[in-house]
């Protein structure tokens, strides 16, 4: 009897054992598959980057290249747009374009929105509501229609020709970041801000020495989603910079394919060097963007 | 003393009109400089007869754009093909949950499975949809190569009418996923734990457990997340344009931005392109309202 | 914190520094300046950089073009919008899709007495059909008219033409002739085709017939120089392509491609709309009907007949005769927007009937029989393309449809691959095939396919005219442009003789003038070596329907439902007749003539 007890008792606990070990690796399955999921299509174009032209479109489908070809990468790192006689590779200059133009706008505007959030968050003042539902319309505002109009003012202005219709506006904040960084500083408890008033502290002096370390990483969160959005930008560089020393990544990449439109690997590689430094960024920084995005609660 | 006190506090109260509206200004600013007005010529646009971009010879006409764009079949297909490609939204919500939950058992690599999943995000969508476009390419796209069975006709993905929007959405949903998942990870570990152990002293199962206590507990995560998806949804427009500039077979690629850009950069009808802009901010704000109104139903911020 | 400072330092310079940079990018070097701005790719950029290089050595401190390269599908939908603004480019590129609303708009300068002044671009030198592609009149938006203003030049002439992968011929068992119908005669009595090659070497026994492809005593021919009928195209194309997928095992090969039916609807004399005069005061003396699907028979003077009159209008053998001179125009109705649904009411008129009856005029297909023909190709052979009569016409299942090949760039991967054995497309591709194929396949052109019948000796009965669309690209001036005649200075380059031999060379574009097309700086030994192809293409070949009227408005909502149901087999030709949106373009089109527009444009 006793025997048998214990023998049970074993089983039961066997048994919770082996559930567990079978959810766990259901779990694990589930969870890889998904990555899967996520990365095969990379492969695709990972692999077809070291095809040959002709094997990339072989009717008989190998998965890996039967023989390795580097071209697609030469050609990419090599490529002068033939325009200006400049022998700096037109990716290289593109790319240094894009951190010009888009990361002042960032930085500015990650500043100018959180401010702005701060004082929408905490301070009182007439007309926030009015304001802040405002800013929450231009987001529902197809962005196309004001293409043309806008077009226009630049024109207008004289800014066609420079970036400066791609960095000014950004400079001065953006609805979808006020919009997350409003959620996040509201849940910052506001008896915090109350005791530095009491110690004499300033409203921006409050922003600047409480808000902004106690929000890094929503701010870097921020800060990359909104690098990226300018990083992968192409309509607005195509229409506003027309001189190639100007030309963004984006738009050197399109040069680029647009040169090697018949030769799927070279654009296949091209392809993935424009997205590497995006994706150098993101995985850098995820730490704190995860955080970040995590840590803004997400109330509205 | 007293007097004081009301004093200084109304200095305060002043400072804190002004700083308020001095440190919120940014936007608002930005806003009337390079959104503002290029909005109210939007507006006057849609009431005007306007070819080209100038507005030499162009007069007011009242609502005949507006008139002309909601007799136009093709727009009311615009708005049900839009519709149909939104409805990634649902299942990217739906599916960010699930992974979002599994990812909060007790799994190692937490951190790289996460990483994984978010990459998509970062893509710029023209190389996303240039890749998926090479993927269901029906001669040399590995769907075809791998599910053709032998000496049958491969699939033409992007050339039918009937898998085009299912192709968009299979897309949809592997780019969309993973802010779902990050968003719905932090909102599932900020639910009070107290909570489960008290339904499980109930007697609840893990699954009512999740339905009575989960769920509603991340509703207002789901909720950013049907705004901001259907707000996005509304005006897609790259995807479909790249994969086919036309249309798509049977019109099925012509989302309403598409529509409208159609009308402005390849017909020249300013007046039609602003009109339908218009129809579709309506729109946009109108489900907008409707989703806030209805969340008091389900979002419980507690 | 420090380093926030800093770093907001370092980004007010980048501003400012980047700021300075774009200031100072405008006003370097002598001469009055022009900006340029290409969209092509690499190959015809390398030519245009020549062509501006050796251009501004030859005005040296007097003017000077630069050269941005705008390559890219959106160039046409932002172009519209710069050319609006104050940074437009002096001079740019065009295609004559887009020219006309540009025009319509005053985007585009009015050339029209540079031309008639200059000594370098002669109109009367060059192809008739492409120079007045770019002569329109905003006022009544009719294209070619004495009153018509030119606004722009074409940079080059791009025919259509076959292109087909001989390897893959040889290797089906198709021996390639090259001789064309003036000397096939020669060729018959013992002589030398193009390649040398005589009926002995060629183990030929017996009379070779004006035919593209045919069987003789077992063996096929292709001969690259005649134009293949309907029947041959399907033929041949079948025929190399059961050697790619059964021999070569490529699955997914196919034997011919092309995406235009100009080349069909127009062999036999029909077209997608029609000019139908008016007297409704509602137009400008004329509306457009729509006529993709028109099933009443066309008529071509036949060969014997010298000259016949129609409709008190005087047509020469082998002419078709017009849509308004063959249909009885009374049922048309005057007011078209009350009843524009009557396309099954038209006849033709006992006139031509007539004519028909005592042989003088011979019966050709009806534009939808021709049409039909051109969507057969890419519909699988288990596709019912139409039900005629009780019967159902299947595809041919010999052409992938455009949306599998993927645009432009799909086309060109699988010619060059070898996964298509024939390929209708235009002259600019030859360089690009040039540096791609000729180390790995042999590959020539051979001319458009055409409407013909033969009798049972293989003589022709009955057939349509050589027809076909070419490209074409125009340098347009700015009329904001504060440099005109300048920039009229460049084009005149570009346009004459020294540009277009620079651009022959590379092998995109063939001579705006016919003398230099026909001098070695176009035929000059390089493949094709069947170029002048490329040049009897050039003589008749016309703009294609995006270039009809000013916009693709009402092209775009029935060519989508075309390209989708009806191509993919679960739509017939009859249902796609009656579909909507085939129905809603004859009330689409009538915008496009009516007063009211016009006046709110002009």
């Amino acid at each position: 009897m006793i025997k048998n007890e214990s023998g049970l008792k074993l089983t039961a606990s066997k048994m919770t054992k082996i559930r567990k070990i079978v959810s766990l690796t259901l779990i694990y399955t589930a969870l890889v598959l998904f990555a899967i999921w996520i990365l095969a299509p990379f492969s695709m174009v990972i692999i077809t980057s070291f095809k040959t032209r002709k094997e990339a479109s072989d009717p008989v489908f190998h998965f890996f290249p039967e023989k390795w070809s580097f071209d697609g990468y030469k050609e990419v790192f090599t490529y002068t747009s033939g325009v200006d006689d400049s022998e700096i590779p037109v990716m290289l200059k593109g790319f240094l374009n894009t951190l010009i133009i888009v990361l002042p706008p960032t930085i500015i505007g990650l500043f100018v929105s959180a401010m702005s959030a701060y004082a929408f968050a905490k301070l009182r003042f007439k007309g926030k509501n009015v304001f802040f539902s405002a800013l929450l319309l231009t987001m529902m505002i197809p962005g196309t229609i004001m293409l043309t109009p806008s077009y226009l003012i630049y024109d207008m202005l004289g800014w066609v020709d420079t970036p400066l219709p791609l960095m000014l506006p950004g400079m001065f904040g953006a609805a979808t970041c006020v919009f997350f960084m409003r959620q996040f500083y509201a849940g910052i408890p506001t008896s915090l801000v109350e005791a530095a008033k009491l110690d004499g502290m300033g409203y921006f002096k409050i922003f600047w020495k409480i808000m902004v370390p106690l929000s890094v990483p929503a701010l870097f969160a921020q800060g990359i989603l909104g690098f990226i959005g300018g990083y992968n930008d192409y309509f607005g560089p195509y229409l506003y910079l027309h001189e190639p020393e100007w030309y963004t990544l984006q738009l050197a990449l399109a040069s680029f394919k647009g040169t090697y439109s018949y030769n799927i690997p070279t654009v296949m590689a091209g392809a993935l060097v424009a997205l590497i430094p995006a994706l150098v960024i993101y995985i850098v920084a995820q730490k704190y963007f995860i955080e970040g995005i995590a840590t803004s609660g997400m109330k509205i | 003393m007293f007097i004081d006190k009301v004093y200084r506090k109304k200095i305060k109260v002043k400072r804190e009109e002004v700083f308020g509206f001095a440190l919120s200004m940014g936007p608002v600013l930005g806003f009337a400089l390079f959104g503002l007005i290029p909005m109210i010529l939007a507006i006057f646009m849609s009431f005007m007869d306007i070819y080209g971009f100038t507005f030499e010879g162009a007069g007011f006409v009242g609502f005949e754009n507006y008139g002309t764009v909601l007799k136009d079949p093709l727009f009311w297909k615009s708005i049900v093909n839009t519709l149909y490609m939104g409805v990634a939204t649902f299942i990217n919500i739906a599916l960010a949950l699930m992974v979002a939950f599994l990812l909060t058992k007790n799994v190692r690599g937490k951190k790289v499975f996460r990483t994984i999943y978010f990459i998509p995000y970062v893509c710029s969508v023209v190389a996303i949809t240039v890749m998926w476009q090479w993927i269901f390419n029906t001669n040399y796209g590995i769907i075809n190569a791998i599910f053709t069975p032998e000496g049958q006709e491969p699939v033409n993905w992007w050339g039918r009418a009937d898998t085009f929007i299912p192709c968009l959405l299979i897309m949809g949903v592997w780019s969309g996923t993973g802010y779902g998942i990050i968003l719905y990870g932090a909102a599932l570990t900020n639910v009070n734990s107290s909570l489960y152990e008290a339904a499980k002293v109930d007697g609840a199962n893990s699954f009512k457990s999740f339905w009575h206590i989960t769920i509603p507990a991340i509703s207002p995560t789901t909720f950013y997340l049907l705004i901001t998806g259907i707000i996005g949804a509304l005006q897609e427009f790259a995807r479909p344009q790249i994969i086919s500039g036309s249309g798509g077979p049977d019109n099925v690629g012509v989302t309403v931005v598409f529509y409208l850009y159609r009308s402005a950069f390849q017909y020249y009808e300013m007046g039609i392109a602003s009109a339908t802009a218009w129809l579709l901010a309506i729109l946009i704000v109108g489900l907008t309202v409707i989703n806030f109104a209805m969340s008091k139903l389900w979002v419980s911020y507690d | 914190m420090k380093k926030l400072k800093v770093l907001a330092l370092a980004m007010t310079a980048c501003i400012a520094g980047s700021v300075a940079m774009a200031g100072c990018s405008g006003g370097s070097g002598a001469g009055t300046k022009v900006t340029f701005w290409a969209n092509c790719n690499d190959v015809e950029l390398g030519v245009f950089k020549e062509i501006t290089k050796q251009f501004n050595a030859q005005h040296k401190g007097e003017i000077e073009v630069k050269l941005v390269s705008k390559p890219g599908d959106s160039y046409g939908d932002t172009l519209g919008l710069t050319l609006a603004g104050s940074k437009a480019p002096d001079v740019f590129y065009v295609g004559d899709n887009g020219y006309k609303a540009y025009a319509e708009q005053g985007l585009l300068y009015d050339i029209t007495d540079f031309i008639e002044s200059s000594t370098i671009y002669k109109v009367e030198d060059m192809w008739s059909d492409v120079t007045v592609r770019y002569r329109y009149d905003v006022n009544t938006r009719l294209t070619n008219t004495p009153e018509g203003r030119y606004y722009g030049v074409p940079k080059d002439i791009g025919p259509t033409v076959i292109y087909y992968n001989e390897t893959l011929f040889t290797g089906a068992g198709i021996k390639i002739i090259s001789v064309n119908e003036d000397g096939l005669k020669d060729f018959n009595a013992g002589g030398e085709d193009d390649r040398g090659n005589t009926k002995v070497k060629l183990g030929i026994n017996g009379e070779v017939k004006e035919k593209g492809y045919f069987e003789m005593n077992g063996q096929w021919y292709f001969n690259n120089q005649i134009p293949m009928s309907w029947e041959e195209t399907v033929a041949c194309a079948n025929k190399v392509q059961s050697y790619m997928r059964d021999g070569l095992k490529d699955k997914s090969a196919y034997g011919y491609f092309t995406e235009w039916w100009f080349n069909y609807g127009w062999t036999v004399g029909g077209d997608c709309i029609q000019q139908i005069p008016t007297d409704n005061e509602k137009y400008t003396g004329y509306y457009y009907d729509f006529t993709l699907m028109d099933s009443t028979a066309n008529y071509i003077v036949a060969d014997d007949c010298k000259e016949v009159k129609v409709n008190n209008k005087t047509y020469k053998a082998g002419q078709i005769i017009e849509y308004s001179d063959k249909i009885d125009m009374s049922a048309y109705s005057s007011d078209p927007a009350g009843n524009v649904d009557r396309r099954d009411t038209y006849q033709v008129t006992s006139e031509v009937e007539g004519l028909a009856g005592e042989g003088k005029l011979v019966k050709l297909p009806s534009q939808r029989e021709a049409f039909t023909e051109f969507i057969r190709l890419a519909s699988s052979t288990s596709t019912v393309v139409d039900n005629v009569d009780g019967q159902n016409l299947y595809g041919y299942g010999i052409t992938p449809r455009p949306t599998d090949i993927g645009g432009d760039a799909g086309k060109t991967t699988s010619f060059m691959n070898g996964h298509l054995a024939m390929l209708v497309d235009l002259r600019y591709i030859t360089a690009t095939f040039r540096n791609e194929m000729d180390a790995e396949y042999d590959w020539d052109v051979a001319p458009l396919p055409m409407y013909k019948k033969y009798d049972e000796a293989g003589n022709i009965t009955v057939h349509g005219v050589e027809a076909g669309h070419s490209g074409s690209v125009a340098l347009c001036i700015s009329s904001k442009s504060k440099v005109a005649n300048e920039a009229w200075k460049f084009i005149e380059y570009c346009a004459g003789e020294e540009g277009q031999s620079l651009q022959a060379k590379a092998g995109f574009a063939i001579p705006l003038q016919e003398k230099l097309a026909n001098s070695p700086v176009f035929l000059d030994g390089q493949n094709p070596k069947n170029a002048k192809i490329f040049i009897d293409a050039a003589k008749y070949e016309g703009a294609g329907d995006w270039w009809y009227l000013y916009n693709k408005k009402w092209i775009d909502n029935w060519a989508n439902v075309l390209n989708g149901s009806v191509r993919n087999g679960t739509m017939t030709m009859s249902e796609f007749y009656d579909c909507k949106e085939y129905k809603e373009t004859f009330a689409n089109l009538l915008e496009y003539s009516e007063k009211k527009k016009l006046s709110a444009n002009s």
